[in-house]
């Protein structure tokens, strides 16, 4: 689930990321960012859906790296959930990579 | 005053007349460039100057400077001093946008500033194509504030704002609280998302992060949401749409847009815009158009204007000279009409009569004509607003596409025009915005970049269709599918059921186009549904082709005209109903000798057999809620027809209910004449509609119903037909929702494969045989036991009965014409068939001239054309008729004495209380003749169809139930199923079972008895069957 890609800290969540199980990612980003990781690329490939938490998250932690300096990049995002990282004009603050 | 008024008036109808279609001709100068059609740029440069010249006479010195400015540049391309380039088009166009919007409102013309186009002209005029002024206003970007003051966003180009609003839309900003108002109310961000595509445009939308924190803040309670939407809606039904309070939807106006009001197809480009746009504090609710609040630019003489009705030139019509100098002479013709009829009533001359009738008959239909045709305008006018639709949208989305137009000269009624504009924009932004693809994907598909939509236009069978095609994506049916699917619509197997064209029917239903939008590459979702109910309000229809990567075509088809329709007269019980022709597609009569082999029940759905496919049937009694009638062949007396189903004949007994037909009735079946069928088509959806009575067609005039009849969805008005009487009109569509059809026309039922599966189940062997050519008989081949040849002369014949020496006793024969309608055996027939057999341990013979055949037929056995005692039924075999004989019936009318024991035996079974027996046979022949001598016998009989209902039944009453005669082989489920079932559910457990089969194989039979089957009949075997029910009711052990 987790592996380093060059100097990114790549986090490959699978399923939905929404309320009822965003915890589990969120203690992962965290402790990535603890552990030092500043560039962080989170793998949609096998997400099908995410909710408002997880759209709050992935605010969050892009915003704790901007703090440090860091950046996060998001891959692998089908058209569903492309669509509301656009609607979030989420695309103008992380990084929105086509192909993992 | 008036005088001034009037020439006002003639100034905006000759204006609106000269600027209409200018844009269009403004591209094709853009599209010829610099080699400029002259003849085009001529007629363009005249129309304006016309308008500058007769503006300047009325006074309106804003219109003609604005004019005048234009005049400038169009005679600089002209004289081929200025090339026609993009940015001059747009420029001119942008003046023409305005012109437009003045001559719309000529009265507040004179306030508006035009200085902006002025400007812009004259820097084109002057050779700066690529002037300052004009990229500033395309692309200048402008900060939007919301009723509170605060700048909700920034920086958004003026451009999105300024050609949404002129294209109609209205601009709102919508405050979402994800997680509040979307997601605690069921619903996803992504169908918000949808829903949003599907109503309108997102121009600019963002979250709000302020709050949000980092990962080390605990996750917010809410996710704040903004978007900069356009839609055509009104606030109230944006929020609607959207599934938001009206409070989250707040409008935002522009100054432009108060001064022409939301009415008007265009505005200005003002050029004092301010950088920020003012902003209206109305939110939601107040909806109308007027509403929006006076802005920076709007004086109190414009603001009053906004109130004023729609110009006035939308309530004339151009009428063609022709066309009045007809109606003038036929007005003159009518009047020498009149004058004929008064003199013939007054002179009381009845033989001129005729001829003055005729006369004011076509006379009134020439009449009729000529007025239609005063209605009727090309659909050009509606399609000349397309080529910059598609200008329009193509740049803003940088899809290059071609916009060919064909058969704008066809003609449809004004009313229908008018309607047909909005759905037909829709469609033809569907077709750029969701078919084609962005330039890069085209070339990978490797198609040419640019896209191309085909409007067409043309006459087919009656009606004016219009196709809107692309070369697009297409539309992915899987896609549709899944859609149905999650919005709950339908489920997945009956999903995956549907066939690719059904399946890309869905984006036409309502429940998935307005709960779960469908978006993206394939996805057209977008308001289709109202689109679709739009043009079936019309009396039209939308079909949809398409292929992945090749395209859509969407086919609209629409009568010519509303208020006068060609319809079919019919006629049901007393009543009298009109079917509109133009869902006609056939007229079918079903003559009583077909009725077996063309109707059937499939499912428990009535089903014509039509050149080889199935076709529902609903009856016009079933969704009227009344009995028909029909006409006796033999009196001609009119009866109630209390026929439930077609195909199946038999009451369903599962239904208690005191008005089935009797036995009786039974008989005036077989005597009702033919069934009449109208094949019907409505979007794509085709099925017969069965009434009492075709009539004629008539040209009927639609009525509206009566409010109180408002919730009849299969009444779609009425009319007043020639003879006085009222007739109502039914709504096809509304009738096939009401039936629930849901075949499609073009995906037939595969009626081989099932009939192929009866007749290979229920092929029944038999003997035929004929006394004369035209006369065949068949019996089953079960009951024979032997076939013998005698000579004539053996034959004993004692009073009316003949006998004869067999074996070593002596058989009564039958002779098939003393007792059914048969021609009697030609007496020079010297050697004679006997077929003989045996009912009831006693052996008979009938006399069977000439033995033709055996055959295995199929069971569907028409029980009702030829019933008559003796007779079970009857089919048509290779062009003839044949009758199968009742056996059992000619033996007990030849020997009742031998009868009157096992008849008693049964009666004595039952004479305490009855015993009730439950049927489980599919076939409805069979389940006929098995349920009618049960009951002949004293039993209660129950039928079902199949195994399944059998079972339902004898859950529920299985305590009531003494024996099962079932079938074998059943749809649903079987007979060995059903008997399994039974075994295995304690108070069934015990009930005896007999299976019936026309064939029994040994293997058959072993699997049967391992079922908990008791025993085993042979289907026409009736007297065995009886024998086998008494001693499974009456066992020896107990009876003793």
């Amino acid at each position: 689930m987790t592996q380093h890609d060059d100097d990114r800290h790549v986090v490959a969540p699978e399923g939905t990321i929404s309320m009822s199980n965003a915890a589990e990612f969120r203690e992962e980003l965290r402790a990535a960012i603890h552990d030092g990781a500043l560039n962080i690329t989170v793998d949609l490939t096998h997400v099908d859906m995410i909710d408002s938490t997880g759209l709050s998250m992935f605010v969050q932690c892009h915003q704790s790296l901007s703090e440090k300096g860091g950046t996060l990049e998001v891959t692998g995002l089908s058209d569903d959930i492309r669509a509301l990282f656009t609607l979030m004009r989420l695309d103008q603050h992380l990084t929105i990579r086509n192909a993992a | 005053m008036s005088g001034h008024d009037e020439i006002l008036e003639s100034f905006i109808a000759e204006a609106t007349e000269a600027i209409a279609g200018l844009d269009n001709d403004f591209l094709s100068i853009e599209a010829a460039g610099a080699s400029g059609d002259a003849e085009l740029i001529n007629k363009v440069f005249r129309n304006i100057h016309s308008i500058k010249g007769s503006a300047g006479f009325c006074g309106l010195n804003v219109l003609s400077k604005l004019a005048h400015e234009m005049e400038n540049v169009l005679n600089l391309i002209r004289n081929n001093e200025l090339t026609p380039t993009s940015g001059v088009i747009e420029v001119l166009l942008q003046g023409l946008d305005v012109l437009t919007a003045m001559i719309g409102d000529v009265t507040s013309s004179e306030t508006v500033d035009i200085s902006e186009n002025v400007n812009a002209l004259q820097a084109v005029a002057r050779g700066e194509t690529t002037s300052p002024e004009v990229a500033e206003t395309l692309d200048r970007d402008i900060d939007v504030e919301l009723p509170d003051g605060t700048l909700a966003y920034l920086m958004i180009p003026e451009y999105d704002l300024v050609s949404r609003q002129r294209a109609g839309h209205n601009i709102y900003s919508l405050g979402i609280d994800v997680v509040n108002d979307v997601e605690q109310r069921g619903q996803s961000l992504i169908g918000l998302h949808e829903l949003m595509i599907a109503n309108g445009e997102v121009l600019n939308s963002y979250v709000r992060t302020v709050g949000i924190g980092t990962l080390d803040d605990p996750l917010p309670d809410r996710l704040d949401l903004m978007v900069l939407f356009a839609s055509t809606l009104d606030p109230a039904g944006l929020a609607d749409a959207l599934l938001l309070s009206e409070d989250q939807v707040i409008r935002i106006a522009t100054s432009t847009q108060t001064v022409w009001g939301d009415g008007a197809p265009t505005e200005p480009e003002s050029v004092d815009t301010p950088a920020t746009t003012s902003v209206d504090s109305t939110p939601a609710a107040e909806s109308a158009p007027s509403d929006a609040a006076p802005s920076k630019a709007a004086t109190p003489q414009s603001a009053a204007k906004t109130t004023t009705p729609p110009p006035a030139a939308a309530a004339s019509l151009r009428v063609n000279v022709q066309i009045l100098d007809q109606l003038m002479t036929l007005a003159g013709e009518l009047v020498l009409s009149r004058n004929q009829l008064v003199q013939c009533i007054e002179m009381n001359d009845p033989k001129t009569l005729d001829s003055v009738a005729s006369r004011i008959d076509r006379v009134t239909a020439d009449l009729q004509d000529a007025i239609m045709r005063t209605r009727m305008q090309p659909v050009g006018a509606v399609f000349s607003k397309f080529p910059r639709v598609v200008r329009d949208l193509g740049k803003k989305l940088d899809k290059e596409c071609d916009l060919v137009v064909e058969g704008r000269e066809v003609e449809l009624d004004k009313s229908i025009i008018e309607a047909i504009a909005d759905p037909l924009t829709h469609l033809i932004r569907n077709s750029i915005d969701h078919g084609v693809e962005q330039p890069a994907d085209r070339r990978a598909k490797g198609k040419p970049e640019k896209g191309r939509v085909d409007l067409r236009a043309y006459h087919e069978a009656g009606k004016v269709v219009i196709s809107i095609g692309d070369d697009g994506a297409g539309i992915d049916g899987d896609r549709l599918r899944r859609k149905a699917i999650s919005s709950g619509m339908m489920t997945e197997t009956e999903a995956n059921n549907l066939d690719e064209r059904d399946a890309v029917r869905l984006i036409l239903h309502p429940g998935l186009s307005t709960a779960e939008q469908v978006t993206d590459v394939s996805g057209r979702g977008v308001g289709m549904d109202v689109v679709r109910t739009n043009i079936e309000d019309l009396g039209g229809s939308i079909d949809i082709d398409t292929v992945i990567d090749q395209g859509t075509t969407m086919t609209i088809r629409l009568p010519l005209t509303l208020a006068i329709i060609p319809s079919l007269i019919v006629r049901h019980g007393e009543k009298q109903f009109a079917v509109p022709q133009s869902n006609t597609a056939e007229l079918i009569r079903i003559r009583p000798s077909e009725v077996a082999t063309r109707l059937r029940s499939v499912k428990g759905a009535d089903m014509l057999r039509l050149r080889g496919s199935l076709l529902p049937l609903v009856r016009l009694s079933s969704i009227l809620d009344e009995p028909g009638q029909f006409v006796s062949q033999h009196d001609g007396v009119r009866q109630p027809n209390r026929r439930l189903t077609v195909a199946d004949r038999r009451d369903s007994t599962d239904t208690p209910a005191a008005d089935r037909r009797q036995a009786d009735d039974r008989r005036d079946d077989t005597n009702a004449g033919n069934i009449n069928i109208i094949v019907l088509e409505n979007s794509g959806l085709r099925f017969g509609l069965i009434v009492d009575e075709l009539h004629d067609t008539q040209e009927i005039v639609v009525k509206p119903l009566g409010s109180h009849l408002k919730g009849c969805r299969h009444l779609a008005g009425a009319t007043i037909l020639g003879n006085g009487d009222m007739a109502l009109i039914l709504d096809i569509a509304g009738i096939a929702a009401v039936a629930n059809v849901t075949m499609d026309a073009n995906d037939p039922v595969d009626e081989d494969s099932d009939s192929d599966q009866n007749s290979i189940r229920e092929s029944q062997s038999v003997m035929l045989f004929s006394a004369c050519p035209s006369e065949t008989f068949a019996i089953p081949l079960s009951l024979v036991s032997r076939l013998e040849r005698v000579r004539r002369d053996d034959i004993n014949v004692l009073g009316d009965a003949a006998f004869m020496e067999y074996g070593d006793e002596t058989i009564p024969l039958i002779r098939l014409d003393d007792y059914v309608t048969a021609t009697p055996t030609p007496s020079d027939i010297d050697t004679l068939n006997l077929v003989v057999f045996t009912v009831n341990q006693k052996v008979f013979g009938l006399v069977a001239p000439t033995i033709e055949d055996i055959r295995d037929l199929p069971a569907n056995i028409d029980t009702e054309t030829m019933r008559e005692d003796g007779i079970l039924g009857s089919m048509v075999l290779d062009g003839r008729m044949v009758r199968f004989v009742d056996m059992v019936h000619l033996a007990r009318c030849r020997q009742p004495q031998y009868f009157e024991q096992s008849d008693s035996s049964a009666t004595g079974t039952n004479q305490s209380t009855p015993a009730t027996l439950v049927l489980a046979e599919d076939s409805s022949f069979f389940r006929k003749q098995v349920e009618s001598f049960l009951a002949a016998s004293g039993y209660n009989v129950r039928s079902f169809e199949d195994g399944a209902l059998a079972l339902e039944y004898l859950n529920e009453h299985g305590h009531d139930v003494d024996l099962l005669v079932t079938d074998i082989e059943m749809p649903n489920m079987d007979g060995l199923e059903l008997a399994r079932a039974c075994r295995s559910t304690p108070k069934l457990a015990e009930m005896p079972i007999i299976a019936l089969t026309s064939l029994a194989e040994e293997s058959d039979i072993r699997r049967g008895y391992e079922s908990g089957i008791d025993d085993y009949q042979i289907k026409m075997n009736r007297d065995a069957l009886l024998a086998g029910i008494d001693r499974l009711l009456n066992p020896v052990g107990a009876a003793a």
